[in-house]
C-alpha cells in the first residue's frame, strides 16, 4: 500500500510539473506583448515600459521559467496585473468560496445519485424509475446558464424568495475566518446555486449507480444472499455498497465538470469564486491571474484524480495489493 | 465493410489527410473571413474604363476607393457600439461608399487604435469620466504632439493653428481667454472633421430613495459620484451606503492605479486639494485657498486636517506627493503633474511653479491628484510592488476591509471637515449588469455604480423606492477617421462620411430614442461652442461634396478616386503614416 | 445456466462480421427502443434545419425589421409574423435561430469529429496492443478528462483570442475519453473473434488487422459517440458564447442567448432566451436518449435479480402452478412432484424455453442425491426451482414440499426463515457468490446473525469452528475472497452452509474447476456434514463418476427430461438409458485425473 501510495503520488507530482511547464510556455506564447493590452483610451503607451518592468517581462525566457518554477513551488504565482497583490492570495480566497459551493454540490450529487440510482435499479422501468431518470436527464440536457438564469429570474425577481446573487447581503458586516461561511445569510445566498449545481450533476452518479447496481443485482452473490435468507433491504444494501466502486472512478470527471459548471453558476449568481475570477481575468487580460487560476484548477483536477485512485484501492480489496 | 477491408493502406492515409484538410479549411472559414478585395492591393478593375462615366476619354484607369472598414468592439463585448458601427456601414454602403465593419476584441481594438494606428475608421465611446469634465482631455487628442504612432491622436490630425490654440488655452490666465480658445478649437474640429462626434449618451443612475435622502444632482454621472457619497443620508439608523458595480477598483494604490474605477474609489479615501463641485465649478477641498498667477500656483492646505492614522496633513505632504507621483511615473497622475517645475512647502502653504502658465492645471491636477501621507510613502521605494492594502488617506472615508473582487468597505472618517452622512461606504462587485440591476430593484444595494445609458434602466421605472436620475453625458460617441490613410486624408471625403452618419436612426434603434445628437466633441453646457455643428444626416450633401471633389460613382456600386485632371481633394492636416 | 442472457455480441460469435443471423449489435438493439428512435428523428430534423437554413429562415437574421406602421419591430413577443419574437434591435429570433443552427452544428460536428477521431484511434490501439501501451493510453485518457473543460477553454481564449479553433481544439483534446473507453472494450471483445484470429494467423500485419479487420466493427459505435460528442460540443459552444467568448460576428444558439442576457431585457423578453434554450435542451435530451439506449444495449441491461417479491410469486403461482390436490403433504423431507419450468421470452420474437419438463423425487434426512447431466440439461434449474431462486421469467408448475410445507405456498418471510436455517445452498460459482468486498468471516457471521439471535463474539466462534471443520485456518477468515484459492472458497461456502446445521443442503456443481485432490476433499467435507448433522444433501454435477462415489441415489437428466433415476448401485451397474451408458463409459474411459476439468 505504501509502495502504491508513493508511486501514485510521484506520478501526480510529475503530472503537476508538466502542467506548470506547459502553462508557463503557453502563456509566453501570447501573440504580442501582454502589457500592450493595458494601453487604451485611459493610459498612454509611454506607461507600457514601467508595466513590463514591474512584471519581469523584460528578462529572458529561461530566467523567467526558472524563477517561475521556484516561485510556484513556494506557492508564489506572481503578481496580479489587476489587483496588484500576489495571485496566490487572491486564489486562496476564491478557492475557499468556490469550495463552499462545489463541495456540498458534489456531496449532494453523489449522495442523491447513489440513493436514487439504487432506488431506481431495484425498480427498473417502473413509473418512478422513469420519472427520476428522465427528470435528471432533462435537467442535464438544459444549458446550465439557461436554467440558472431562469431560476434566478423566477425565484429572486418574481417571487422574491432568494437574494439576487453574491455570497452575502451587500453591506452586511463582514466576518473573518471560516465562520463567515456558516451564517444564515451565506446559506440563503447559497441555496439556489447549490440546488441547481447539484441537480445538474446528479444525473451522472445516478445513472452510473443505476447501471452498476443493476449489474451487481445480477451477480451471484446477490442471489446467494437470497439463498441465505437475507431480507431484500439487506441485499440492496450489500449491492449498493458494491456498486459504489464505479462511483469512485466517477469522482475526477464529476469534480472536473463541477468546477466547469461552477464557472457558469458563479457568473450568473455573482458568486465570488474561482470561476468568476478566471472569466474576469480573461476579460481584463490579467495574465498572471489567468495563469494562476488555470494552474490551480489543473492541479486540483490532478490531485482529485490521484485521490480517487487511492480511494478506489482503499475501497476495493481486490486491487489493493496489485 | 468488405470494401473497406480491401482498400490498400495508402488509401486510408489519403482519407485521413483529406479529412484533416477539410477540418483545417472549415476552421479557416470560421476563423477569419476571407479578406474581401484587400483594399490596398486591389488591382484597377478592367471594367472601369467601360463605365458610362464621361471623363473616361483619356483612358485613364480610375482607382477604386477600397471598402472602408470600421473597427469596433464585438457584439459580445459592446452591443451598442457594434450596432452603431453596423448602422453607419450600412448607411455608407447605401450611399455608394462601400463599407463594412470589422469587430475585434477590446484588447486588439486598443492595440490597433492606440499603439499601431492600423484602422480606417475607429468607432469609439468616450465614457463621461470626471476628468473629461474639463475639455483638455478631448482637445489634447487632436494635437500634433499626440499624433505619433502610439499617441492618443487617433485621427492623425496635424494643424499648427490648432496646436497654437491648444497652447493658448493651456496657458490662458483668465477663464474667458480659455473659453475663447476652446471654442475656436471646436470650430476647427468641425471644419476639418478629423472626428465625427454623433451622440452624447444620456447617462442613467439609480438609487434607493426609500432609505436614503439628501440626493445631490451633479454634472457628470447623475447618481454615483463623490457628492452623493458624503451627502446621501440614511432615513433610519446610520448605515453604510452600498454601491453596486460590475467592475470594482482593481487596486487602491494611487501610484500604480490606471483605471477610472480605481481613481473614483481612491478619491473617497484621499483628498485632492480641490474638487469639481456638483455644478462643475471648482470648490476648495483640502486647500482652504488657492490662487494662480502666471506660472505660479499658491495653495494653502486646510487647517486641522488629519490622515486616518492621526497624523496632520501639511504642505510638506502635498509637495512630497507631487514629486513622488512624477518620479514614480504614476499612470493616472504623473502626466497631469507634467507642467510642474518645482514645489515648495512652508507649513500649510505650498507654492507650485509651472513651466508655463496653465489655465487647466487647477482642474486637471489640483482637483484630481490625491494627497499622500509622506510618512507612509517616503519609505516605499518601489510602489509597483506595494499593494497599499490598507490605504491611509485623509478623505471622508477610511479603509475598513477588502475582499478582492467582492467588496470594499470604508467607514466614515468622522474627524473630516466634511464628514459623510452615511456610516460608511461599501462597493460590492457583481458578476453581471443583470445581477446589478436586479440588486438595485430588490434594494439590496443603494446606488448603481456603473455607467449605464438611461435606456438600460427602463425596467426600473416605476419600481417603488428606486429613483432614476439622468444626465446628458459629457462623454461622446464618435468616429475617428484615420487621416494617415488616403481616402480619409481628403477633407471632402470626411465631410461626406460625416453627413452619412445616421444619427437619428442610431438614437432610435440603439438608444430607444433616449440620447442627444452631438454637435461637437465637447458636450454642452460648460465648454461647448454653441455655434458649432452638428453635421446633419444628408446623403445629397454628401454626394455633392464627393462629386465636387472629383470622385466618380461607378455603376456597379464602386466609388473611384478623382481622375488626375479633376482632382479637387483637400489633403491638408494629415499626419504621415 | 440457461437463465443467463446471451453473452455480448462477439464472444464466441460467428466467424465473419457479415454473416447473417449473428446476434444484433448494440446499435441495432438500441434501435428497438422508442426513445432512441425519437432521439434520432429529432437529431436528423435539426441537421436538416441546418442544411436548409437559408431557405427556411423567413428573414435575414441581421435585418432590422419594421412593423406595418414603420416602427422598429423591437422586442415583440412571439406572434404570427415572428414565431419566436424579436430582439431589442428588431431582429427576428426564429431566423437567427435557424441560421444559427448551422454554426452551432458545424462547430459541434467538426469538434466532435476531432474527438472521435482521436478517441477511436486511442481506443483501437489501446485495446489491440494491450499491456503497457494500453496502460499508458488509458492513464492519459483519465488525465485528459480530469481537466475541467470550461476553465481550460476560457484560458485558451484569453491567450489566443476568440476563435472557433479554440473550441474545436479543446473539445478535440479533452472529450475523447468516453469514446476511447468504449471503443477499447469493443476492440477487446472483437479481437477474440475467430475472423480476427484467422487474420492474425494468416500473417496480416498488426496494423492491417487493426484497421482493416477490427476497426470496421467499431465504426458504428464511434458514430454514435460522435453524435453524443456533437451534443457536448454544442453545449460547450453555447456555454462559451454565453460567457461572451464567441468569435466576433458569429451567430449560434449560444450567441442568441448571450445577446438576450446582455440586453438586460430578460424579464421583459422571456421569449428571447427561451426558445434557443429549449431547443438546446430538446437537442441534448434527444442525443442523450440515443446515447443511453446504446449504452444500455452495450451492457445488455437485464431486469435485475433482486428475487421475486411475494406479490410476483403469487402472481406467478396463480398463473402456472397446478399443485396436485393430494390431501396430506408427503412425509418425506423433500418431495418434488412433476416439476416443470419454462422460461418466458423477454421479447415477442423469442420462443419460450422449456428448461425442465417433468421431474419428481423424494429425499429423506441423511440421504444424498446426485442430479447428473450435461450443461443445459435442466439440472440446475430444477434445484433452483426447489430453492425458489428462479428469475421472474421462469414459469414453474408442479408441487414442491419441504419439511411438509408447500414451498410455493409460503410467504416471503416464512421462506426467509426457512432458508439457511433449514435449507442451505452451496452455489456453483464460489468466487462470484462471495461478496468480493467483504471479509469471508464477516460474511459467515452475517449469515449467522441474520438467523440466530447471538452476539457477534458467539457468531465469530461458530464461524471459526465451521472453518476449522472444513480445514481452513480461522485466522484466514480475515481475508477477502479473492485472496483464497478456488478450493478454499468452495470450502468456505460449505462452512457457511453447514454453520447453522441445516436439514437440507443443495450443492450446485461444488467441484467444478478444481483439481482432483481438492475435489475429493470437497466431497469428503460434504460427506462429513451428512454424517455429523444428518443433513440431506443434493449434489448437482455433470460428473457422474464423482457423484456416484458418495451419493446413494442418482437422477440423470437430459434436455429437461429425467432419463434415468434410482439407487446409485443400480444406475451404475445396470444403466437402462443409452445416455447414461454413454456418460458412464466416457467417465470410465477417460483417465481419472481429467474428470470435472471441463467447465459447465
Amino acid at each position: 500500500m505504501t509502495q502504491y501510495l508513493t508511486k501514485r503520488l510521484s506520478v501526480m507530482l510529475f503530472t503537476l510539473w508538466i502542467v506548470v511547464t506547459v502553462t508557463f510556455f503557453l502563456f509566453r506564447a501570447v501573440p504580442g506583448d501582454p502589457s500592450l493590452v493595458l494601453i487604451g483610451p485611459e493610459i498612454e503607451a509611454s506607461a507600457a515600459d514601467s508595466i513590463r518592468e514591474s512584471f519581469g517581462l523584460d528578462r529572458s525566457l529561461g530566467v523567467q521559467y526558472w524563477s517561475y518554477l521556484t516561485n510556484a513551488v513556494q506557492g508564489d504565482l506572481g503578481m496580479s496585473f489587476r489587483y496588484r497583490v500576489p495571485v496566490s492570495r487572491v486564489l486562496t480566497e476564491k478557492l475557499a468560496n468556490t469550495a463552499v459551493l462545489v463541495l456540498p454540490a458534489m456531496l449532494i450529487a453523489f449522495g442523491l445519485g447513489a440513493l436514487l440510482g439504487s432506488y431506481t435499479a431495484v425498480r427498473p422501468n417502473s413509473r418512478v424509475d422513469r420519472f427520476i431518470t428522465q427528470f435528471f436527464l432533462s435537467v442535464k440536457s438544459a444549458p446550465s446558464f439557461w436554467i440558472a438564469t431562469m431560476a434566478l429570474v423566477t425565484f429572486s425577481l418574481w417571487l422574491g424568495l432568494t437574494p439576487s446573487g453574491g455570497m452575502t447581503t451587500p453591506g452586511a458586516p463582514r466576518i473573518e475566518g471560516l465562520e463567515r461561511f456558516f451564517t444564515a445569510d451565506v446559506l440563503s445566498h447559497l441555496i439556489l446555486p447549490l440546488v441547481i449545481l447539484a441537480a445538474i450533476f446528479t444525473v451522472e452518479p445516478l445513472l452510473t449507480m443505476r447501471t452498476s447496481m443493476t449489474e451487481i443485482l445480477n451477480d451471484d452473490f446477490v442471489e446467494f444472499g437470497h439463498a441465505k435468507g437475507f431480507s431484500r433491504s439487506r441485499i440492496t444494501l450489500h449491492a449498493a455498497r458494491n456498486s459504489l466502486l464505479p462511483m469512485v472512478s466517477l469522482i475526477p470527471s464529476i469534480a472536473g465538470h463541477l468546477i466547469a459548471g461552477s464557472v457558469i453558476i458563479e457568473i450568473v449568481f455573482s458568486w465570488p469564486g474561482m470561476g468568476r475570477e478566471i472569466v474576469d481575468a480573461v476579460n481584463r487580460f490579467d495574465y498572471p491571474m489567468m495563469q494562476g487560476t488555470f494552474m490551480a484548477i489543473a492541479a486540483l483536477a490532478i490531485m482529485v484524480n490521484a485521490f480517487a485512485d487511492i480511494l478506489y484501492t482503499y475501497l476495493d480489496p481486490r486491487v489493493r495489493l496489485t | 465493410m468488405n470494401l473497406l477491408t480491401k482498400k490498400p493502406r495508402w488509401a486510408r492515409w489519403v482519407a485521413y489527410i483529406a479529412v484533416f484538410a477539410l477540418i483545417a479549411a472549415a476552421c479557416g472559414d470560421d476563423d477569419e473571413p476571407a479578406p474581401t478585395a484587400a483594399p490596398t492591393t486591389a488591382a484597377p478593375t478592367t471594367e472601369a474604363p467601360a463605365t458610362t462615366e464621361a471623363p473616361m476619354e483619356e483612358a485613364e484607369e480610375l482607382r477604386p476607393v477600397p471598402t472602408l472598414r470600421i473597427i469596433t468592439k464585438t457584439a459580445a463585448e459592446g452591443p451598442p457600439r457594434y450596432e452603431q458601427a453596423r448602422l453607419i456601414a450600412e448607411s455608407w454602403t447605401a450611399a455608394g461608399i462601400p463599407a463594412e465593419i470589422e469587430p475585434v476584441e477590446s484588447s486588439e481594438l486598443g492595440r490597433r487604435g492606440f499603439t499601431v494606428k492600423d484602422f480606417d475608421v475607429y468607432i469609439i465611446i468616450y465614457d463621461p469620466t470626471t476628468d473629461r469634465l474639463d475639455p483638455e482631455n478631448f482637445l489634447a487628442r487632436f494635437t500634433t504632439g499626440k499624433a505619433v504612432i502610439d499617441g492618443s491622436n487617433l485621427s492623425g490630425y496635424t494643424n499648427p493653428a490648432y496646436d497654437d490654440l491648444y497652447q493658448a488655452q493651456v496657458n490662458a490666465t483668465s477663464f474667458e481667454e480659455r473659453v475663447a480658445a476652446v471654442h475656436d478649437m471646436q470650430q476647427l474640429l468641425f471644419d476639418h472633421q478629423p472626428v465625427a462626434p454623433f451622440i452624447h449618451i444620456v447617462i442613467g443612475g439609480a438609487y434607493n430613495s426609500a432609505d436614503w435622502t439628501n440626493f445631490v444632482k451633479s454634472v457628470g454621472t447623475p447618481v454615483y459620484h463623490f457628492w452623493n457619497a458624503i451627502s446621501l443620508t440614511p432615513v433610519g439608523d446610520p448605515e453604510p451606503l452600498v454601491i453596486g458595480v460590475t467592475s470594482g477598483a482593481d487596486t487602491l494604490n494611487p501610484v500604480v492605479a490606471a483605471t477610472s474605477e480605481a481613481a473614483g474609489t481612491i478619491a473617497h479615501m484621499y483628498d485632492p486639494l480641490l474638487r469639481i463641485g456638483p455644478d462643475g465649478d471648482l470648490v476648495n477641498w483640502a486647500a482652504s485657498d488657492y490662487s494662480i498667477s502666471g506660472s505660479t500656483v499658491s495653495v494653502t492646505v486646510r487647517d486641522g486636517m488629519t490622515f486616518h492614522d492621526g497624523e496632520a496633513v501639511t504642505g510638506a505632504d502635498v509637495a512630497f506627493t507631487f514629486n513622488y507621483l512624477v518620479e514614480k511615473e504614476s499612470p493616472l497622475y504623473g502626466g497631469r503633474l507634467g507642467p510642474v517645475e518645482s514645489v515648495t512647502a512652508d507649513g500649510n502653504n505650498v507654492e507650485i511653479t509651472l513651466s508655463a502658465p496653465n489655465a487647466a492645471f487647477a482642474t486637471t491636477a489640483l482637483a484630481q491628484v490625491p494627497i499622500l501621507p509622506e510618512h507612509v510613502w517616503s519609505a516605499i521605494d518601489d510602489p509597483s510592488s506595494f499593494a497599499n492594502e490598507e490605504p491611509v488617506g485623509s478623505g471622508p472615508f477610511k479603509f475598513e476591509s477588502r475582499a478582492l473582487g467582492e467588496d470594499l468597505r470604508l467607514t466614515a472618517h468622522t474627524d473630516h471637515f466634511s464628514p459623510p452622512a452615511a456610516s460608511g461606504l461599501v462597493w460590492v462587485t457583481f458578476g453581471s449588469l443583470d445581477g446589478l440591476l436586479a440588486a438595485i430593484e430588490t434594494q439590496e444595494i443603494d446606488v448603481l455604480g456603473d455607467f449605464v445609458s438611461l435606456t438600460q434602466l427602463a425596467l426600473l421605472e416605476g419600481v417603488e423606492g428606486v429613483s432614476i436620475e439622468s444626465n446628458t453625458g459629457h462623454g461622446v460617441n464618435a468616429l475617428h477617421y484615420n487621416m494617415r490613410r488616403e481616402p480619409f486624408c481628403d477633407l471632402h471625403m470626411r465631410i461626406a462620411l460625416s453627413h452619412l452618419v445616421p444619427t437619428e436612426d442610431m438614437i432610435d434603434i440603439v438608444y430607444e430614442g433616449v440620447a442627444a445628437v452631438s454637435k461637437g466633441i465637447i458636450a454642452p453646457p460648460l465648454w461647448a461652442n454653441p455655434d458649432v455643428g452638428p453635421v446633419p444626416y444628408d446623403p445629397d450633401a454628401a454626394r455633392s461634396h464627393l462629386e465636387a471633389a472629383g470622385y466618380v460613382f461607378g455603376d456597379d456600386g464602386t466609388l473611384y478616386y478623382p481622375p488626375s485632371d479633376a482632382d479637387n481633394r483637400d489633403m491638408s492636416f494629415c499626419a504621415s503614416s | 445456466m440457461t437463465q443467463k442472457p446471451i453473452e455480448p455480441a462477439g464472444q464466441g460469435g460467428p466467424t465473419s462480421p457479415n454473416t447473417a443471423g449473428r446476434p444484433p449489435g448494440p446499435i441495432r438493439r438500441a434501435l428497438r427502443e422508442n426513445n432512441v428512435r425519437v432521439g434520432l428523428i429529432i437529431f436528423s430534423l435539426i441537421v436538416l434545419v441546418a442544411i436548409f437554413a437559408p431557405m427556411i429562415a423567413p428573414y435575414d437574421p441581421q435585418e432590422r425589421l419594421r412593423t406595418a406602421d414603420g416602427e422598429l419591430a423591437r422586442l415583440l413577443p412571439p406572434q404570427r409574423d415572428y414565431w419566436m419574437g424579436t430582439t431589442n434591435f428588431g431582429r427576428d429570433i426564429l431566423s437567427q435561430f435557424i441560421v444559427g443552427t448551422r454554426r452551432t452544428l458545424s462547430v459541434g460536428a467538426i469538434a466532435a469529429f476531432m474527438a472521435v477521431f482521436i478517441g477511436t484511434n486511442v481506443g483501437l490501439i489501446a485495446g489491440f496492443r494491450g499491456g503497457r501501451v494500453d496502460n499508458l493510453l488509458m492513464r492519459t485518457t483519465d488525465a485528459a478528462y480530469a481537466l475541467p473543460f470550461l476553465p481550460f477553454a476560457i484560458v485558451l481564449v484569453g491567450i489566443v483570442g476568440r476563435t472557433d479553433l479554440i473550441l474545436i481544439a479543446v473539445i478535440g483534446l479533452l472529450f475523447w475519453r468516453t469514446t476511447a473507453r468504449v471503443i477499447r472494450s469493443q476492440v477487446l471483445t472483437t479481437k477474440e473473434r475467430t475472423f480476427v484470429k484467422a487474420a492474425i494467423a494468416g500473417g496480416a500485419s498488426p496494423r492491417r488487422v487493426l484497421y482493416a479487420h477490427i476497426a470496421p466493427n467499431v465504426v458504428a459505435l464511434a458514430l454514435v459517440y460522435g453524435m453524443l460528442l456533437i451534443a457536448e460540443a454544442v453545449m460547450a459552444e453555447a456555454s462559451l458564447s454565453f460567457l461572451g467568448f464567441a468569435p466576433p460576428d458569429s451567430l449560434s444558439w449560444g450567441t442568441i442567448m448571450f445577446d438576450a442576457f446582455t440586453s438586460q431585457r430578460m424579464r421583459q423578453a422571456w421569449w428571447w432566451p427561451m426558445f434557443p434554450g429549449l431547443a438546446l435542451m430538446v437537442f441534448m435530451y434527444s442525443v442523450y436518449s440515443v446515447g443511453q439506449g446504446v449504452q444500455r444495449a452495450l451492457r445488455h441491461m437485464d431486469t435485475p435479480n433482486i428475487g421475486p417479491s411475494t406479490r410476483r410469486v403469487r402472481r406467478a403461482l396463480k398463473r402456472s402452478v397446478s399443485v396436485p390436490v393430494a390431501g396430506d403433504p408427503p412425509d418425506a423431507l423433500v418431495a418434488v412432484e412433476n416439476l416443470a419450468v419454462t422460461y418466458q421470452p423477454r421479447t415477442p420474437e423469442e420462443q419460450p424455453v422449456p428448461a425442465v419438463k417433468d421431474i419428481s423425487f423424494r429425499l429423506d434426512a441423511g440421504q444424498m442425491l446426485g442430479i447428473v447431466g450435461e450443461s443445459g440439461s435442466g439440472k440446475t434449474t430444477a434445484v433452483r426451482a426447489l430453492l425458489r431462486l428462479l428469475p421472474p421469467t421462469a414459469e414453474v408448475s408442479g408441487g414442491m414440499w419441504f419439511e411438509g410445507r408447500d414451498l410455493y405456498r409460503i410467504g416471503d418471510s416464512e421462506l426467509r426463515a426457512l432458508r439457511w436455517e433449514h435449507l442451505a445452498f452451496v452455489p456453483q460459482s464460489a468466487m462470484n457468490s462471495l461478496n468480493p468486498v467483504q471479509r469471508v468471516e464477516n460474511q459467515i457471521i452475517e449469515a449467522i446473525r441474520v438467523h440466530r439471535d447471538v452476539t457477534r463474539a458467539q457468531a465469530k466462534e461458530m464461524c471459526a469452528t465451521a472453518l476449522q471443520q472444513v480445514g481452513i485456518n480461522p485466522a484466514r477468515g480475515r481475508l477477502y475472497p479473492h485472496q483464497y484459492s478456488g478450493g478454499m472458497r468452495q470450502r468456505a461456502l460449505i462452512a457457511m452452509a453447514k454453520v447453522l446445521e441445516p436439514t437440507l443442503l443443495v450443492a450446485d456443481e461444488p467441484t467444478t474447476g478444481l483439481d482432483v485432490v481438492v475435489q475429493d476433499q470437497i466431497m469428503a467435507d460434504l460427506e462429513r456434514v451428512r454424517e455429523e448433522l444428518g443433513t440431506a444433501i443434493t449434489i448437482v454435477s455433470h460428473d457422474l463418476a464423482l457423484v456416484s462415489e458418495t451419493c446413494s441415489s442418482l437422477i440423470v437428466m437430459r434436455d429437461g427430461d429425467v432419463v434415468e433415476a434410482g439407487p446409485t448401485d443400480r444406475v451404475v451397474s445396470d444403466p437402462r438409458d443409452p445416455y447414461t451408458r454413454m456418460l458412464l463409459s466416457s467417465a470410465h474411459g477417460a483417465p481419472a485425473g481429467t474428470h470435472g476439468s471441463t467447465g459447465a
